[in-house]
């Protein structure tokens, strides 16, 4: 198991340069930025799991008939 | 402040717990979601509901918070930090995102018990709520099983802030 910042974790430290992003980072950043992406652009198209107004439409009901 | 070796084992039992049993009940309302789509007898597909908001509100809600606030104390009191490791900053996002989504989804998994019990609810207006809670179960799921794996493969990578603290150590070394 890789210990915390008082041991080397990959980054050696030979240099005093800032190391740069790890390749893992990067493709998890673009797997993320390109799942928003597909999110925004079916919610654009109005392609949302479960179809438009029902839970508008009903929301008020249930909470009307909680409060009753 | 700084945990002992015996406070640090603690906090990551509890931690564990916590974010392993998480995972396990958002699974379970996951199996649930999937009866309340699938099935064809409306009685159970309204039970489903009721029971789904329970669980929601008595054992997911309050596991999200406890794996939330264990793993903030885990970060801040161990020289893991927050800021410093990519592997615990990420854990950090998505487990905060996780919660987050969960808050907010709340009032819905609330309605869809409360309409479940409304005989003049129709299934299919259900069957479109039973969608959503269970594409967000999903969802769920599957955000949360990758701060699972970072914490036990642990990837190298210091962030910029954690190599600054990593050079100044060094320094006083």
């Amino acid at each position: 198991m890789t210990g915390p910042v008082t041991e080397a974790d990959g980054d050696r430290g030979r240099s005093a340069s800032t190391p740069g992003m790890p390749r893992w980072v990067k493709v998890f950043c673009v797997v993320v930025a390109g799942l928003i992406v597909l999110f925004v652009a079916l919610h654009l198209a109005g392609l949302r799991p479960g179809g438009h107004g029902f839970h508008g439409r009903h929301a008020g009901a249930a909470r009307t008939g909680a409060a009753a | 402040m700084t945990l002992t070796p015996a406070q640090r084992k603690l906090v990551l039992t509890v931690h564990v717990v916590t974010s392993v049993g998480l995972l396990g009940a958002i699974a379970a309302f996951l199996a649930l979601a999937v009866l309340g789509v699938s099935t064809a007898d409306e009685q159970t597909q309204r039970g489903v509901y009721a029971a789904m908001a329970l669980i929601a509100r008595a054992v997911i809600l309050p596991l999200a918070f406890a794996a939330l606030l264990v793993g903030l104390v885990q970060g801040l009191a161990t020289p893991w930090g927050l800021l410093r490791h990519y592997w615990v900053l990420l854990k950090l996002l998505l487990t905060s995102f996780a919660t987050a989504i969960l808050l907010i989804k709340m009032r819905m998994i609330g309605d869809a018990a409360r309409l479940a019990s409304d005989l003049t609810v129709s299934r299919a207006d259900l069957n479109s709520l039973g969608v959503q809670l269970l594409v967000h179960a999903a969802g769920g799921l599957a955000v949360l099983l990758v701060p699972a794996v970072l914490s036990i493969y642990k990837p190298a990578g210091l962030t910029p802030y954690g190599f600054r603290r990593q050079q100044a150590l060094r320094a006083r070394s």
